[in-house]
């Protein structure tokens, strides 16, 4: 089977996220060099600084200013090896690109993979599923094979080898009349990388619950994550929420109020060093699986606990 | 423009007590006794079609579910919020949960059945499956673009939306003419209407129309030719940490307790 690694280059977590690809091929397959890296980025700038993050040397980068699925799948869906291994990154942008590139190509494909084996020439791939309660074990009866991994996986460290020049396959971005605006996707990545994190849901019962959160976070200097029903309400913005379908943060510790913790939001601060979580609810899924659980309404303890600190912090 | 939303309603397995968590023999967790809920980002799919519809009469709403009988229920209540027509496929006893592309094949035979679609719109993962697959499948099996991640959608003529969706490089918004696969993502707008009383006893009561796979020239026995991946086990995700209550008589006494135990050691290795 021959593995190939497709990357994407956009977006500010790219590096990360190469990191995290190149880690999980050295873990999956020590020793073996993947057939050909391919890069996909927005100049060839960033294609020469992530090539450099790359520890093998046959590195191809597709350069096209704006990310656009359907010029790139044309190109690798060209020649696809049909013994081939397709090792996507972890971003949305890649998951999806192999899930076109499935359905164009046919085989197999599995998106969010989180660990893979071979055994005796047969590919058995490793996800969660059922809102992450449940871990799947699959074997790709067909090839080629189009895995795209999960999020949160460990990255190489800081794997540097310096810029290096890869071949480079450039795209025109076609003169179209579509209207093109991008925004500032928030501070999702800040989330991911946050220290502390303070955590809110649905239990604040609307924006105005959150404020003491908030409260806290600002004066512990943490980060602010809201569950999913509380980033869909509006109460807060998209990008800050955490889970499976947010952002999967890995603070060293979490304070996590008014949410029950469901699998899917609890997959989001699962790598916290310490969780304290406070909930009316003692049968809350996260009173199971946080470190300290505190029984009771968080609206009444936390303006304590922002007294205390604040208290601490003016005696420094 | 003629919209097909595609949606399935699964068991609210949040409420599943973790000792429930374990596969049978056949790896199937039991669900049948939970409550049924709108898969989310399917119900952000729905919802954005009636907020186009509101946008422009110009617009026919469908809605296609590969469910059994049960998922009827759902489709009442689209009746009841104005779908002009709802489709149910019986799936018989196939197993659904890790047959993405099954579930599109189904998807694009009913779409070629009805002539057409200008926009398959449809959540971006189901809970069960986490596949993520089936709207990606859809738009290479009906050759059309996919956008995915849709977080809102406005009419801007017969046969052009625009379409703000989440990308690498932030949120996007950009027009597109149909035909197009759109797959909802985290959209602000997520929860459906309640239907009124009244429209629930009048629209709510239109007949479902019913597809068996021989409507679409399929047996069920092919369904496991359209499958890639086997499932080879099925191992319940362990979060259990060694948990500590923290009790006191006030919330003062409790809140010092965080502070000193957990808290300033935090803030002090922060700093
Ligand atoms: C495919 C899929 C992907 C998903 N992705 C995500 C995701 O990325 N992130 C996410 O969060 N969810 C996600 N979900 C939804 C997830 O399954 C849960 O529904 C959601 O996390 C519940 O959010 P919650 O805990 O805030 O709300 P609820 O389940 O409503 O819980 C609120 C909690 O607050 C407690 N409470 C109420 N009042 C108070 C008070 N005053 N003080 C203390 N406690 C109080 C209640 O006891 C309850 O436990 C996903 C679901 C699916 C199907």
């Amino acid at each position: 089977m021959r593995k190939f690694l497709i990357l994407n280059g956009y977006g500010a977590g790219a590096s990360a996220s190469v990191s995290r690809a190149t880690a999980f091929f050295k873990s999956s397959w020590p020793g073996e060099v993947p057939e050909r890296c391919l890069l996909l980025c927005p100049d060839e700038a960033t294609a020469s600084g992530l090539a450099g993050r790359i520890p093998w040397s046959r590195v191809t980068a597709i350069v096209k200013k704006i990310y656009d699925p359907e010029p790139i799948l044309g190109l690798l869906a060209r020649d696809t090896a049909s013994d081939g291994l397709y090792i996507f990154g972890d971003d949305p942008d890649s998951a999806g690109l192999a899930a076109r590139l499935y359905g164009r190509c046919g085989g197999s494909a599995c998106i969010g993979v989180c660990a893979a084996e071979e055994k005796n020439e047969k590919l058995f791939l490793r996800k969660r599923v059922y809102s992450h309660h449940m871990e799947a074990r699959f074997l790709a009866e067909k090839l080629p094979c189009f895995a795209a991994l999960a999020k949160g996986l460990p990255t190489d460290g800081e794997t540097e080898n310096g810029p290096s020049t890869p071949e480079m396959i450039v795209l025109e971005d076609e003169d179209t009349e579509k209207e093109i605006i991008f925004q500032e996707d928030g501070d999702g990545d800040s989330l991911e990388t946050a220290k502390l994190l303070v955590a809110g849901g649905n239990g604040a019962g609307g924006p105005e619950g959150l404020a003491c959160l908030q409260e806290l976070a600002a004066c512990m200097g943490a980060g602010f994550g809201v569950s999913k029903p509380a980033a869909m309400g509006g109460w807060a913005p998209l990008s800050s929420m955490i889970g499976i379908s947010g952002t999967l943060a890995a603070p060293e510790l979490c304070i996590a109020a008014g949410v029950s913790g469901a699998a899917a939001f609890f997959a989001g601060i699962e790598k916290s060093g310490a969780i304290i979580a406070i909930n009316t609810d003692p049968e809350a899924p996260i009173m199971g699986h946080a470190d300290a659980v505190v029984q009771g309404d968080y609206k009444e303890i936390l303006p304590e606990l922002i007294r205390l600190i604040r208290q601490d912090r003016s005696l420094l | 423009m003629k919209i097909l939303c595609l949606f399935k309603t699964e068991p609210d397995l949040d409420i599943l007590p973790e000792k429930e968590w374990q596969p049978d023999e056949n790896l199937r967790i039991e669900t049948v006794f939970l409550p049924s809920i709108w898969n989310c980002f399917d119900e952000s799919a729905l919802a954005m079609a009636l907020q186009l519809r509101k946008e422009s009469k110009d617009i026919s709403l469908s809605a296609l579910t590969v469910a059994p009988p049960a998922g009827e229920t759902a489709m009442r209540t689209l009746y009841a919020l104005g779908f002009d027509n709802c489709v149910r496929l019986d799936p018989g006893g196939t197993d659904l949960r890790f047959s993405p592309e099954w579930v599109a094949e189904l998807i694009c035979r009913y779409c070629e059945k009805a002539e057409g679609f200008d926009v398959l719109l449809l959540g971006q993962q189901s809970a069960e499956g986490n596949n993520s697959l089936t709207p990606a499948l859809c738009a290479e099996k009906l050759h059309v673009p996919c956008i995915s991640r849709v977080t809102e959608l406005h009419c801007e003529d017969e046969q052009t939306l625009s379409v703000s969706y989440a990308c690498n490089q932030g949120l996007t918004r950009r027009r597109i003419s149909a035909p197009v696969v759109l797959s909802v993502g985290n959209a602000q707008i997520s929860c459906l209407p309640v239907p009124t009383l009244k429209a629930k006893m009048t629209l709510g009561k239109k007949p479902v129309e019913r597809l068996a796979y021989g409507d679409l020239g399929l047996t069920e026995d092919s369904a496991g030719e359209y499958t890639g991946l086997g499932l080879m086990d099925l191992e319940p995700v362990s979060l259990k940490r060694a948990t500590r209550r923290i009790t006191g008589a006030t919330p003062e006494e409790i809140a010092e307790k965080l502070y000193t135990e957990y808290i300033r050691k935090a803030l002090e290795e922060g700093q």
